[in-house]
């Protein structure tokens, strides 16, 4: 019994050991990437082996990203872009935790900045930015026109809550509003809110569905199918809040080519042509 | 020859041995680990602290109140329902029980969204009862209604096996002794299926509680008014970990116990 047991282990160990060198094989030929001459031979070994990169992406990147993504890996089919998208604040903590991630593309800084802090990330640069808009159902059947009808009674608002960015900026447009001569808004507008949510795919249910009145979103999240029934209504620049998406290489896989490559097609005309189609302003 | 075969079958059984126990382990190590780690996030002073946080107070009362009202309606809807299908065979019994029992495997979001599209201000029957001025949508009420309908079947079934194992013989010498249908059932079938029907009322209380995902899309997400606890671990997960943290002990130490209370009560009721 013993003995077997002594066995099983052993083979276990083994194979840790084993799986642990190859993974070191796997790893050692992008790392040796400092030379032109060495350039050459890494090519051939990304084409060799299909390698797998890790984005994490705000929410709100879904479609552009998705779309970007499809047309990269179908120009480099050696490499496989895996993709997360959820709340900024819930990748933020993901990569906390030690999720393993190539790439991280933030909605804000607030859940950016801790990452670089913590030091997993070295540099952080700008991606894009993007403005909010009203949101309300094609049907319109609270006659909503401008920021001001949003505090009318008995209009039904879904909104971000104040711990996600586009809830955040909310917060701010309202205030901003407010302070612009219209008293009283903020509690007005606050009072007709009847659920706060961490992701625009809980709102734009209840505003198809009719449910809701109104809501304040990032521009981008209304796709061209989802405008056959939701409308935006701009929200003047004086008000608004431009948000720009920071993003970041992890520094434990900064010197993965294929991570180089990918920001290279994200950050260049093919990536930037998407972005734009999508709502995005690229800086 | 035969020896050698002897010690083939003992190795054998040797090695199942060894191979059940690591499985078995292994899996306990994977069902244990994930629950103990959240006990190892908090200190007791910050679980106090994040447990008396305003957020954290309203999710638990609301919680409190809604599954309890939510489980006595259950009660109240399923038991006739319970009754009738384990004693009256008639057609479309299996469709009706397929139907009560049809929640359990539906993802909550199909929950939620079925409930919206049924009781959603332009519902099927919202639209009707907004003629009342009724409105459901991301209100209380519409976190007792999710809770219904996720957690109903948890009782429904239980309550329905339970009056099947009533003997029938009680019954019939209880109406042969000049006791009506409803005496007979309230005070012979009642109190001999009642303690499998306790079991079936803590897992649907337990249930209710922790209904997430037909709630988040039905009711909404509103501090006091529509956050229940998973809810509330959802969204201070994202600004306090803490209180998210604590919250989800409360959960896990309070579901440990509902079931292991239930596994006491039906094992009380077997012997």
């Amino acid at each position: 019994m013993s003995r077997k047991n002594v066995l099983l282990i052993a083979a276990l160990v083994f194979g840790i050991v084993l799986s642990a060198f190859a993974a070191g094989y796997t790893a050692t030929p992008s790392g040796n990437t400092g030379t032109a001459g060495t350039a050459e031979k890494t090519v051939t070994v990304v084409t060799e082996e299909p390698v797998e990169i890790t984005v994490f992406a705000a929410a709100s990147l879904k479609g552009a990203l998705t779309d970007i993504v499809n047309k990269f890996m179908e120009e480099n089919k050696n490499i496989k872009v895996i993709t997360n998208f959820a709340g900024s604040q819930t990748l933020k903590t993901q990569i906390q935790e030690g999720a393993d991630v190539d790439i991280f593309i933030s909605a804000n800084d607030k859940q950016f900045d801790p990452i670089k802090d913590a030091g997993l990330i070295t540099e952080k640069k700008v991606l894009l930015t993007n403005k909010l808009a009203i949101a309300v159902p094609a049907e319109n059947k609270a006659g909503i026109k401008e920021l001001g009808d949003l505090s009318k009674e008995g209009t039904l608002l879904v909104i971000g809550n104040k711990d996600v960015p586009f809830g955040q900026y909310t917060r701010d447009i309202i205030g901003k509003y407010q302070d612009d001569g219209n008293e009283g808004y903020v509690d007005a507008f606050m009072k007709n809110v009847v659920s706060e949510v961490d992701a625009v795919d809980k709102i734009k249910p209840v505003l198809v569905l009719g449910e809701a009145d109104g809501s304040i979103v990032y521009k981008s999240d209304i796709s061209k199918a989802d405008r056959k029934d939701i409308t935006l209504i701009e929200i003047p620049d004086k008000y608004n809040v431009i948000a720009s998406y920071p993003y970041g290489i992890l520094k434990a896989n900064a010197d993965k080519d294929a991570v180089k490559l990918f920001e290279a097609y994200l950050t260049g005309d093919k990536g930037t042509a998407v972005l734009k189609e999508y709502g995005f302003d690229v800086a | 020859m035969n020896t050698c075969s002897i010690q083939k079958t003992g190795a054998g059984r040797t090695l199942t041995a060894v191979i059940a126990g690591i499985l078995i382990f292994g899996f306990l190590f994977f069902i244990t680990i994930p629950l103990a780690a959240l006990f190892t996030r908090v200190t007791p002073a910050d679980f106090v602290t994040a447990i008396m946080s305003p957020a954290a107070l309203d999710a638990l009362w609301l919680s409190a109140v809604t599954a309890s009202i939510s489980t006595v309606i259950v009660v109240i809807l399923g038991t006739p329902l319970a009754y009738v299908n384990a004693r009256v065979a008639y057609r479309g019994r299996n469709i009706v029980d397929t139907l009560t029992d049809l929640p359990i495997v539906l993802p909550p979001t199909v929950a939620g969204l079925a409930l919206l599209i049924a009781f959603g201000r332009n519902g099927l029957v919202g639209q009707s009862l907004g003629i009342f001025g009724i409105y459901l949508p991301f209100t209380t009420l519409a976190v007792i209604i999710s809770q219904i309908f996720v957690s109903s079947p948890f009782y429904i079934r239980q309550a329905r096996s339970s009056f099947e194992a009533v003997d029938r013989d009680y019954e019939s010498a209880s109406r042969t002794l000049g006791e009506g249908p409803a005496g007979t059932f309230f005070r012979i079938t009642l109190p001999i299926a009642a303690s499998a029907l306790l079991s079936g009322i803590i897992m649907t209380f337990a249930r209710a509680l922790g209904e997430f995902g037909a709630t988040l899309m039905f009711a909404g997400n509103f501090q006091g008014t529509t956050q229940t606890m998973p809810l509330a671990i959802y969204t201070t997960m994202q600004s306090d970990m803490n209180v998210a943290v604590a919250l989800a002990i409360v959960l896990v130490v309070f579901s440990f116990s509902v079931i292991l209370t239930v596994k006491y009560i039906s094992g009380r009721g077997e012997s």
